[in-house]
């Protein structure tokens, strides 16, 4: 299989290869064998985060007024002297024809279709997995299995960035030091093995059934790695090698190793097919764990019951209530305990060794945790199953888990890692189903679902910790960023602000906000998730679409900062309540109409410069400006298929059994979007983006074969 | 046949059961050493700590945002930090790095030596943070209290005074100062280097004691006096010299791929008006880029004039250069200060001149003619003790520190001089030159009761125009 990428330059290779087969031995054994190969390259630059070649300038540091299908068609233009012709120049009057390079080359930016000539990741993954076992069955209730299961992926990945690229820029490589001219390369080796045994007992007593089974799982894991990359450029231009590395080429190798062992019991139990209990019980020693305590104990527990058979109400074609309760065990990682080790630095200054002291403190007594989730439901059926309901209340409450405990780093360190806190989830899950139209002619199914998170409060973080440190963040702790904070939901965007009163702005002689470095937003988790599926068959047509959205949550958005600075975004060019455009000066009756209080409270409002506005909200951090809401409604994709007859069609009749071409579009429509400016259905991080590669709308055609 | 394959049926199963029970061992939960990153070391060595604590030395005298408050430097391009945008940044990093190394060897290094050396430079990092945000945790930090109060900025000054003095106390023994790229393990450069910074921190609070006799004063007199002397020849300089490759020196990466700083045109401007030669290395011409302009309009300006002066003279910004961090020159002047108070009864005129001559000297240059002493701009013609002659000497000490703006900042917040106009685009508030950096945002993530306590004492909240204690 081989895919074409949207960007310039990338696409995908992929091959598959399986073979399975199982042969009885005898009557009681049988000896069965899985073997899968998959190798996949894939090329491409991808990179969207700050200041990447492509959305890094199209939406933060562009100019609109470039065509961009006179960019493509002028990739391979050359300067006089030789280099690659940029867009992106310094101011005309610094043109000096006995430098011209200084001019033409590319200040910050390049082409961008160039870029993609000139810059060549690849990554090339084997991955072999199989298992062989062995089924011995001595009694029709007794069995016995033995599994050896193995997967082996070994991935290698290179990075070029052609020499071209520093001869053909004059500022790019503050931002870009790959551009002086890089190759890095990886070779990465994970093996993971088990060994396992299980022995089944399964029977029948009249109108009970039971199938219990007792296992082991030994479980091996090694992980080595070798990467290394130039820098400072390249020694002969255009050399791909690590030997041709201008200083002292970085190198790094790791070694990982993982192995647990686990008891475990499984046992389902049921009565005349409509009472149904499966039970758990596992026990796991891992590698990971003090070796003092290496124990996780993990239990779960599921309870069904279809009282529609016992009801025997003919409108109620199915219904079910059931109820689980579950724990999945969490260790520590490899090397986390005991932790607090120095590793020596690669480079010496002049033959000195170079350490420092770890930032982390661990618990001497820390242990494994599970995470526990609880859940019961209800599901409806009616109409010989015409309509159909279903109802889930969930929870979940991750307690004492694994987890970096805030130190304030004045103390020289800046986390303990240790088992604390509380975190507690509970949510709600509808989900409905309808056939309004259900016949030999016209098919037509609806299918909705509503999520609700209702809570996913933190309780609490542990010991005398209001809040974590920064988790994720855009642009540092200078744009707000995404930590915990007691009290509130899981993931609060948090950071720099405005100052307000009473939620006013407040405004100072100038007309400019003022910082508050400790805003809340709220949670960047939504509060409801939603989707609908619907489709249509009418004789050789199908119709269906698929839509999604959900309500609630923030996000940051640095495009939108760096493109109001920089002026590229639509409110940087409109039209003020004076019916002036904000971008004339104030005095001729332009500027930003901006209000808010003064230090005392009292109402203020000012026109002020359009650039000194948009640039003081960065200046003075107030932030507020580029938060959003997640709220949106999408369609996600719209197909109409039609079967053609192929059954019926003489060329056709010997070798095809069905033939189905169908149109689809692929991201049509954004319903509704509660933010204007940024499509939040595809943003790339948990608290926003950094300079997010664009969601695309794809229309196409597919014929489906079927032999 | 059949019974050939079952029996290898049963030696598959037997196998399996032994390898099973070969595994018991791991139901005790022992893994042998599988869970160690051979990687890595439990034991710290304590030179390798020196050399990476001393390694940041250059970063710290050469930070680019204080010269840009100093007007040593302009902003040729995105003027930001030099229109004076929240200056909101974090301490903590610094803790958590340098100093937490510095103080692992404190507590824990194989020697009185070592340990000295790390009092020293301790002292040293913890001066360039209180004097950038004034108060900040000391007593508890570094301590293991997870959430460190903040001590009033007297009270830092105070510990890191007397921390010198125990530092020039605890040298003896043989023990060898290990991983020592700045001295290379010589004691007696340790302790001028100690007496030296004891005699920058008493004058760094002179507006607090002016007068001879006070605290500031005393402890001057004690550093001047130390048995074991204090800089005064450019050989003894504590200098942080960058090999070049992989480490290179922060001058040279300024303009390794951007432009963003240039020479300052007021700093060119002071070095014209005194015709002082030292212009001829602090910048790469004499056309100084304006300052504290508007992006359009430095933009355009830096366009017609691509010879404006970059920071240093090319030859003084090899990848391989120096970074000064205490001289010879400024010890020299910080003694003319003492004298021009009547802290001390040394000659003022002499150490005075010998100060600027060894700053000449420092940047290889020959010392200026006798005109240039004279000069009104230069010559001190008050009597000693009287503090009349303070704007020319804070004005040398000012030229003799660049390029390290820290110091430049710290030499106008503490003097007044030289006269700088602020920003003629600038686009805070108050529009005035910041004071102080702004408490960042990990301290009120992590730290919020410490932080807002040490806010409530500052004169108009957690702001860029709050004046900290030796500024007051």
């Amino acid at each position: 299989m081989e895919t074409q990428g949207l960007v310039p330059t990338s696409n995908l290779k992929k091959n598959v290869l399986n073979f399975s087969g199982a042969i009885d031995v005898s009557p009681k054994v049988t000896v069965s064998m899985n073997f899968n190969y998959s190798t996949q390259t894939l090329r491409g630059e991808f990179n969207d985060a700050y200041s990447n070649q492509t959305t890094g300038s199209f939406n933060q540091w562009f100019h609109r007024n470039l065509d961009m299908k006179i960019l493509r068609e002028l990739k391979d233009l050359r300067t006089p002297t030789g280099i690659w012709a940029s867009w992106n120049h310094a101011n005309p009057n610094s043109f000096d024809p006995a430098n011209s390079r200084a001019f033409y080359a590319g200040n910050f930016w390049y082409n961008f279709y160039k870029w993609f000539d000139l810059v060549q990741p690849v990554s090339n993954t084997d991955r072999y997995f199989g298992d062989i076992s062995f089924a011995y069955q001595p009694h029709k209730n007794w069995k016995f299995r033995g599994t050896y299961r193995k997967q082996q992926n070994l991935v290698w990945e290179e990075e070029k960035f052609y020499t071209d690229l520093v001869e053909s820029g004059t500022q790019t490589t503050g931002n870009c030091p790959e551009c002086r001219g890089f190759y890095s390369t990886n070779n990465a080796n994970t093996n993971r093995t088990n060994l396992e045994g299980q022995i089944t007992f399964n029977k029948r007593y009249n109108k009970f059934g039971v199938n219990a089974s007792l296992g082991t799982d030994i479980f091996r894991q090694v992980q080595k790695e070798l990467r290394a990359n130039t820098n400072n450029g390249l020694s002969v231009p255009n050399l791909f090698s690590i030997a041709n590395s201008r200083d002292q080429a970085t190198i790094v190798n790791t070694r990982r190793h993982l192995r647990y062992s686990a008891l475990f019991f499984t046992g389902s139990f049921s009565y005349d097919n409509f009472l149904n209990l499966d039970v758990t019980y596992r026990q796991d020693w891992m590698s990971e764990l003090p070796s003092d305590n290496p124990f996780i104990t993990s239990k779960s527990a599921g309870l069904s019951f279809i009282f529609s058979q016992l009801l025997k109400w003919t409108p109620l074609s199915f219904g079910k209530l059931r109820a689980s309760i579950g724990e999945i065990p969490i260790g520590l990682g490899f090397a986390q305990f005991p932790g607090f080790a120095y590793a020596p630095g690669q480079f010496q200054w002049n033959g000195n060794l170079m350490m420092t002291t770890p930032d982390q403190l661990v618990d001497p007594r820390i242990r494994g945790s599970v995470t526990r989730q609880m859940e019961v439901g209800i599901d409806l059926e009616f109409l010989k199953r015409r309509v159909g309901v279903s109802f889930t209340y969930w929870n979940g409450d991750d307690r004492d888990f694994v987890t970096q405990l805030t130190v304030n780093g004045s103390s020289g360190y800046n986390s303990l890692l240790t088992n604390a806190g509380l975190i507690k989830k509970r949510g709600m899950n509808f989900k409905l189903m309808g056939r309004p139209v259900w016949n030999s002619n016209v098919k037509w199914e609806i299918n909705t679902n509503l999520g609700l998170l209702s809570s996913n409060k933190v309780v609490d973080l542990g010991p005398d910790i209001q809040k974590t440190l920064g988790i994720q963040g855009n642009w540092g702790t200078v744009g707000p960023y995404m930590l915990h904070e007691v009290g509130k939901d899981w993931g609060q965007l948090f950071g720099n602000g405005m100052k307000r009163i009473d939620g006013q702005p407040v405004l100072d002689a100038a007309g400019l906000y003022i910082n508050d470095p400790a805003v809340s937003y709220g949670s960047v988790l939504p509060k409801y998730t939603f989707g609908a599926q619907t489709t249509i068959e009418y004789k050789r047509f199908v119709l269906s679409a698929n839509a999604d959205g959900q309500v609630g949550g923030k996000f940051f958005s640095l495009s939108n900062m760096w493109g109001s600075f920089s002026g590229l975004t639509a409110r940087t060019a409109t039209i003020n309540d004076k019916g002036n455009p904000i971008r004339d000066a104030v005095a001729d009756g332009g500027g930003v109409h901006v209000f808010g209080v003064d230090n005392t409270g009292r109402p203020v409002d000012y026109y002020v410069e359009a650039q000194n506005y948009f640039h003081s909200i960065y200046d003075r951090r107030a932030m507020d400006h580029y938060v959003y809401d997640l709220t949106f409604v999408k369609l996600r994709e719209v197909s109409l298929g039609f079967s053609l007859p192929v059954e019926k069609w003489s060329f056709t009749r010997k070798w095809a059994s069905k033939a189905v071409l169908s149109l689809t579009a692929r991201n049509p429509i954004l319903i509704y979007a509660k933010t204007e400016d940024f499509d939040p259905s595809e943003i790339s991080e948990l608290s926003g983006e950094a300079g997010n590669l664009p969601g695309t709308r794809g229309f196409g055609m597919n014929l489906k074969l079927g032999f | 046949m059949y019974r050939k394959i079952i029996k290898n049926g049963f030696v598959i199963l037997a196998a399996s059961v032994s390898l099973s029970l070969a595994s018991c061992k791991r139901y005790s939960g022992d893994f042998g050493d599988t869970n160690q990153n051979p990687a890595v070391t439990s034991t710290p060595i304590y030179g390798a700590l020196l050399t990476f604590a001393e390694s940041a030395l250059g970063g710290y005298a050469s930070q680019v945002r204080y010269g840009l408050y100093a007007q040593y430097f302009s902003e040729t391009q995105y003027t930001d930090i030099s229109l004076y945008s929240l200056p909101q940044l974090a301490h903590e990093g610094e803790y958590l790095g340098i100093l937490n190394d510095l103080q692992n060897i404190i507590n824990n290094g194989p020697n009185d030596n070592i340990k000295a050396v790390s009092r020293i430079l301790k002292t040293y990092y913890y001066s360039t943070i209180t004097d950038r945000w004034g108060d900040v945790p000391y007593s508890q930090a570094l301590s293991g209290v997870s959430k460190p109060a903040f001590d009033k900025q007297s009270e830092i000054y105070t510990g890191m005074l007397s921390e010198l003095t125990a530092a020039v106390n605890q040298f003896g023994g043989t023990g060898v100062i290990a991983g020592d790229i700045v001295y290379g393990g010589n004691v007696a450069k340790w302790k001028k280097l100690a007496n030296s910074l004891r005699m920058r921190l008493a004058i760094q609070i002179s507006k607090r004691f002016p007068a001879a006799g006070a605290y500031a004063a005393v402890q001057f007199n004690a550093a001047l006096n130390d048995p074991a002397g204090f800089i005064s020849d450019n050989a003894d300089n504590f200098i942080l010299a960058y090999p070049g490759g992989n480490f290179k020196s922060p001058w040279f990466n300024l303009y390794d791929g951007r432009r963003d700083i240039g020479e300052s045109e007021p700093m060119v401007n002071l070095l014209s008006s005194l015709g002082d030669g030292r212009q001829s290395v602090f910048g790469s011409s004499a056309q100084g880029v304006p300052y504290g302009r508007l992006r359009a309009y430095v933009d355009t300006w830096t366009g017609a004039n691509p010879n404006w002066s970059r920071v240093l003279e090319p030859s003084y910004r090899n990848e391989n250069g120096k970074v000064v961090v205490l001289s010879a020159a400024e010890t020299f002047l910080h003694r003319a200060e003492a004298a021009d108070r009547g802290w001390t009864s040394e000659n003022m005129n002499t150490v005075y001149q010998q100060g600027i001559q060894a700053s000449f000297s420092q940047w290889g240059l020959t010392a200026p003619a006798p005109g240039y002493f004279s000069q009104s701009g230069v010559v001190l013609n008050q009597p000693a003790g009287t503090a009349a002659n303070l704007k020319n000497i804070a004005i040398q000490q000012y030229i003799g520190a660049y390029p390290d703006g820290l110091r430049g900042w710290n030499i106008w917040r503490r003097t007044g001089w030289p006269l700088l106009t602020p920003a003629p685009d600038a686009t805070n508030t108050s529009r005035q030159i910041p004071r102080r950096c702004t408490y960042g945002q990990t301290s009120y993530s992590s730290n919020a009761a410490a932080v807002n306590a040490a806010v409530a004492s500052l004169s108009g909240g957690d702001t860029q125009d709050a004046k900290i204690w030796w500024d007051q």
